[in-house]
């Protein structure tokens, strides 16, 4: 569905993600794993287009249709959703408003599809947003807003969902509802989705597949299992523990 | 006391013609994030395509106007793309100063290019007005008067109208809050751009041609000095606040009626920058202050 190839990519002259290679399958949730600078942020900025300077490698769907080069409004139309870091509500907007961007995003894939029959269909997975539709977006609170922005990128019946770090300020038990809810749209859907995250709890409650990234690169590939070992992540995260030993020691 | 009330009248009248600029002003600042202070060239540069089209072309008003609008709009949008894209492209983005610089020169080359053409001199403006005046009672109306303040009303409501209701207004709101959630939900921010300074410039070029109308004159000047003013009443208003630009656009109207009606002419631009100064001590953030990003139009 989403095929990332010997990608490089920077903010000036200095590599951010180096090399990088990827794959995320129709129903597939694969979480980008890793600490702070990792580049995972900026791998899904480079995929949508946000970040200028591709240095080499591609970006592709399956269909063969390469994301190269094109304008992040230009990709959005093609069927990738983005909900950056911070969610990217439109607080100035309301909610209804907000939601109204995802169906303009349908009708520009699907034109024969009824936006308003679309928009009950979400409504009703999101009840909260219709007693709340006619309320400015900056009002909503952080586990609201989050759920308004998978709202609002369900809308546009994307193939690949990006997220970044959508566990970002929400209390545990709204962090469950945001995994469950990827595995369902995954699942039902069929959406390939792509999270950056660093919270290993909702990582592990709805990835099927993990990368971890550190300075740029991919460490390691970890399967839903894998992720269940917690020295093994430490260590990736962390580096090997002979380094974390002689670190604590000095 | 009909004194005052004729000049209210007056002051409402070229206030809301002030705040015609000003609404241009605040709209591409308020989406583009930039300063153009080109765009005031369109208040200049609407009259004088009419004046060529009425004077030289000899073409009916009715066709005139029309045509000078698109022109000044076509102008707008060179100026936009030459002058201040090259500075916001991604990667180049270089702040506020150097899309303020560009666009200070191409109005500067603008003006220079119309006055070396038309001479420094102004011009009269080729329409008949009518000079008999309508009574209310007492009040006095000058038929130009009329106009003007129902093309304001006409072009603040459907302006209203068109950010808060429209398609094209919310993608407005949208690329004026955040550019990249914008475009990441399939809205072209350059497009959009481009729709704002064309919006922008039909709202200038309309002021021109009312205070070219209004005044029967045109100068290539005259695009900086209502320009000013314009800008004036954009920082009195809050700077991105579209009713505060209307409400500062009458109020500056309003104040310079009253100082030319009981002390001189030659008061306009001190009542201008006076006010400016003294509502800028008392809120300085401007009477319709929204400092951040996502409450512009």
């Amino acid at each position: 569905m989403l095929s990332v190839n010997n990608l490089t990519s920077s903010y000036g002259q200095a590599p951010i993600i180096h090399d990088l290679s990827l794959d995320v399958g129709p129903g597939e949730v694969c979480v980008i794993m890793g600490p702070n600078g990792a580049g995972k942020s900026t791998l899904l900025r480079t995929i949508m287009g946000i970040v200028p300077n591709v240095l080499s490698g591609t970006v592709a769907l399956a269909s063969g249709r390469s994301l190269d080069h094109l304008p992040t409004h230009a990709i959005a139309s093609l069927g990738i959703a983005y909900v950056p870091e911070g969610r990217g509500i439109l607080n100035s907007l309301t909610v209804l408003e907000n939601l109204q961007l995802g169906t303009a995003l349908l009708k520009m894939r699907y034109p024969q599809e009824d936006a308003a029959t679309s928009m009950a269909s979400v409504l009703q997975s999101f009840p909260m947003l219709k007693d709340r539709s006619r309320e400015r977006a900056g009002l909503l609170s952080g586990g609201q807003q989050q759920m308004l922005a998978i709202a609002r990128a369900l809308l546009s019946r994307p193939s690949v969902l990006l997220l970044d770090e959508p566990s970002l300020g929400l209390a545990p038990l709204i962090r469950l509802e945001v995994a469950n809810l990827l595995r369902k749209i995954a699942d039902s859907e069929r959406v390939a989705v792509l999270l950056a995250e660093q919270d290993i709890t909702l990582a592990q409650r709805c990835a099927d597949r993990a990368y971890v990234l550190r300075r740029g690169r991919i460490v390691a590939q970890m399967s839903a299992d894998e992720l269940h070992d917690h020295d093994r992540l430490r260590e990736l995260y962390l580096g090997a523990p002979e380094v974390l030993e002689s670190t604590a020691s000095n | 006391m009909e004194f005052f009330i004729q000049l209210i009248v007056g002051g409402l009248s070229v206030g809301g013609t002030y705040a015609l600029v000003a609404l241009g002003f605040v709209l591409i600042f308020g989406v583009a994030n930039v300063l153009n202070i080109a765009h005031a060239q369109s208040i200049m540069l609407a009259p004088f395509f009419s004046f060529i089209l009425m004077d030289q072309a000899k073409l009916p008003a009715a066709l005139a106007f029309p045509l000078a609008l698109v022109l000044t709009v076509v102008i707008a949008l060179i100026v936009y793309s030459a002058a201040i894209r090259p500075f916001l492209v991604a990667g180049r983005q270089s702040g506020y100063l150097a899309p303020f610089i560009g666009s200070f020169g191409a109005s500067l080359f603008i003006e220079n290019i119309l006055a070396k053409i038309f001479g420094s001199s102004s011009h009269p403006f080729p329409i008949e007005i009518q000079r008999n005046v309508w009574r209310l009672g007492s009040i006095v109306f000058v038929p130009m008067q009329i106009v003007s303040m129902a093309c304001v009303v006409i072009a603040a409501l459907v302006l209203a109208w068109v950010v808060t209701r429209s398609k094209t207004g919310r993608s407005m709101r949208a690329v004026a809050e955040n550019p990249i959630v914008a475009e990441s939900q399939g809205i072209s921010a350059r497009r959009t751009i481009v729709i704002t300074i064309t919006i922008a410039t039909i709202l200038g070029a309309a002021s021109g041609i009312l205070f070219a109308a209004g005044n029967n004159e045109l100068s290539p000047f005259m695009g900086m000095e209502y320009g000013l003013k314009g800008l004036v009443v954009m920082i009195i208003g809050g700077v991105t606040s579209l009713p505060g630009a209307v409400v500062a656009g009458l109020l500056l109207g309003i104040a310079e009626a009253l100082a030319v009606g009981y002390l001189s002419s030659s008061f306009s631009m001190v009542i201008s920058f006076g006010l400016l100064f003294v509502i800028l001590l008392a809120r300085p953030t401007g009477l319709f202050a929204s400092a951040s990003r996502e409450s512009r139009p």
